[in-house]
């Protein structure tokens, strides 16, 4: 066996060598701290970091249990969750200045589930803020780099956890995901981000972006792992209305299934306009892999997602000029002065998009043509049982590319912002690199609540290829 | 529908809407940045979706009720923990009306 990080195995894998005592909690905490003492300074992926003896106390405590059995696979697991999460006692931002001082006093309920598992609580990540960008710039804290060349970007909003789990600080991140917030990041940074059906894991305790959009998902190195995750946070709960009724599958047994005979749609406007040949090349290649797979491969249409961008953002920043309406300064936080020009704008864009004479042309139209794209979705559907598409049109943007650049900024969306509208699951998983060694990944959209599908086809997917293997080259010690 | 355009005057009349106070560089800057995403937004102006209704949400579920039973929540103290001001377990909020106002 290669000797290689504790942190580069699998969550599955992880649990079973912590059950049968082979390795102890404390050593896969020391483990993430190590490489977070290396590799921080360089990535700074966290906004808070636990104090490490207050979280060795906790692995002690948790260690007690092991032999107990019938423990969650996540038991012992160190994570970390993008500081968008209220957190009981630690401080959560959003990576916002407004709430700079902010100590929660109530966790959200993923926290929660993930707390009664057993995972073990490394930090908070950092964000743009209040989950405004697409590149993770727009923060009021250190700006995250991507591991794999920290003169670029870790992609956004979810930038921070993303970065975290490629430099093996954690074993996973819960990240979220309102416009492509969580693929995103993944695709980025070469790790495997799954943006949920909307409602099926709770929003409660989340801090709000668009709330008709607004997902939260689990980032990690495999699809496998992703699902392990999924069926801890995902479920019914009585604290967040729009949280489905339905129970969640066992995703883990939907894992090795063949996907002989599945079809894949590929959207033909997707697949024209701007894009960089290399990021084109690896979706075509991943295409390929699936036709090996035995899937079928078919071509469909859907006219307006050409207008994604402008849908999105007129249903997202009116809904957010809402949410963020609370932060006054009166209960927790501080003045609204302190919010980013980036957050400023998008709060103005939305009120006016909002404001008399302008909301019947703006919003509301904008809520028609969602409606419109949900059903060229749908009709999509009925000839394809996942789609396939890009993450972003480009290979990760330098620093200072993007955020000073609105409407470029704003174009990072294009594949990812129609799948929220929508309200289906998809999935973003490495697909390769660039002539120059950096990571792109490729999308799968399925059909609502059917993550078990997506896990299905993308852990073939990395059965047959290994880019999600690959860690980047700073992790290796010296 | 009024024809969007974005003036310095629609940015400071959006602003106190918004409870946002801006400098004069902001609201320069914010003017010109926003009008290149309205005019970008134009795409979706000429679309015709009369007769589509609108969207408001994407999930089946509706009316959901819970029984009315009190149930843990926060403490007083819990609550009021990270305000600026607190008076005798109040929030302390900005005066709304003047004290010219009877």
């Amino acid at each position: 066996m290669i000797k290689c990080m504790l942190l580069d195995y699998s969550i599955p894998k992880l649990s079973d060598l912590l059950q049968r005592k082979e390795i102890a909690i404390r050593e896969l905490v020391d483990e993430a701290y190590e490489n977070i003492l290396r590799l921080e300074p360089l990535v700074h992926g966290f906004i808070t970091l636990r104090d490490r003896s207050a979280v060795l106390k906790e692995a002690e405590e948790l260690q007690k249990n092991i032999s107990k059995g019938f423990l969650s696979p996540l038991y012992g697991i160190p994570f970390s969750l993008k500081d968008t999460y209220n957190t009981r006692n630690v401080r959560t931002t959003a990576a916002s200045k407004v709430l700079d001082t902010y100590i929660p006093p109530y966790s959200a309920t993923l926290v929660e589930r993930l707390i009664s598992a057993g995972a073990v609580l490394i930090g908070k990540n950092t964000q743009d803020a209040w989950g405004h960008g697409a590149s993770s710039e727009n923060t009021d804290y250190e700006i995250v780099r991507n591991p794999w060349d920290t003169n670029r970007i870790a992609g956004g909003s979810s930038g921070g956890s993303a970065a975290v789990v490629a430099s093996r600080m954690v074993s996973f991140a819960i990240g979220e995901d309102t416009g492509g917030s969580i693929r995103n990041p993944a695709s980025m940074c070469n790790v495997s981000g799954l943006k949920v059906t909307y409602g099926r894991v709770s929003r409660y305790g989340s801090i709000a972006y668009a709330s008709s959009l607004d997902t939260m998902g689990p980032m990690a190195k495999t699809v496998e792992d992703l699902a392990y995750i999924l069926e801890v946070i995902a479920g019914r709960d009585k604290r967040d209305a729009t949280s489905a009724g339905d129970l969640p599958a066992k995703y883990r047994e939907f894992l090795g299934r063949s996907v002989q005979g599945k079809t894949i749609g590929v959207p033909k406007e997707f697949f024209s306009g701007e894009i960089e040949p290399q990021v084109l090349d690896v979706v075509h290649q991943a295409i390929k892999v699936f036709e090996r797979l035995g899937m079928r491969v078919t071509e469909v249409s859907m006219p307006h997602v050409k207008y994604g961008v402008s849908i999105y953002y007129l249903i997202a920043l009116s809904e957010t000029s809402s949410n963020l309406a609370r932060y006054d300064a009166v209960r927790y936080g501080k003045t609204r002065k302190h919010f980013t020009p980036e957050t400023s704008r998008r709060i103005i864009l939305g009120t006016y998009a909002l404001s008399a004479g302008y909301a019947e042309g703006l919003y509301k139209k904008a809520q028609k043509l969602r409606t419109v794209l949900i059903q060229e979705y749908s009709e999509a559907f009925q000839k394809c049982d996942v789609l396939i598409s890009p993450v972003t049109p480009g290979l990760p943007p330098k620093i200072g590319e993007l955020i000073s650049n609105p409407l470029r900024n704003f174009l990072e969306d294009l594949y990812t912002a129609t799948v929220n509208l929508a309200g289906s699951p998809a999935l973003a998983l490495p697909a390769g690199f660039s002539a120059e060694g950096l990571p792109v990944g490729m999308q799968l959209i399925g059909k609502k609540f059917r993550e078990s599908e997506l896990f299905q086809i993308g852990y073939a997917y990395q059965q047959e290829t290994d880019w999600h293997k690959q860690s980047p080259p700073i992790i290796k010690k010296s | 529908m009024t024809e969007p355009i974005i003036s310095k005057q629609t940015v400071e009349h959006i602003a106190r809407l918004a409870n946002l106070e801006l400098t004069e560089e902001q609201i320069e800057a914010y003017t010109a940045h926003l009008a290149s995403i309205i005019a970008y937004m134009k795409e979706i102006r000429d679309l015709d979706v009369s007769t589509v209704p609108e969207t408001f949400r994407v999930i089946d579920e509706e009316n959901v009720f819970r029984e009315d039973e009190v149930n843990l929540s926060l403490t007083q103290q819990e609550a009021l923990q990270n305000a600026e001001r607190v008076h005798e377990g109040f929030f302390v909020i900005p005066a709304i009306f003047n004290s010219d106002d009877r």
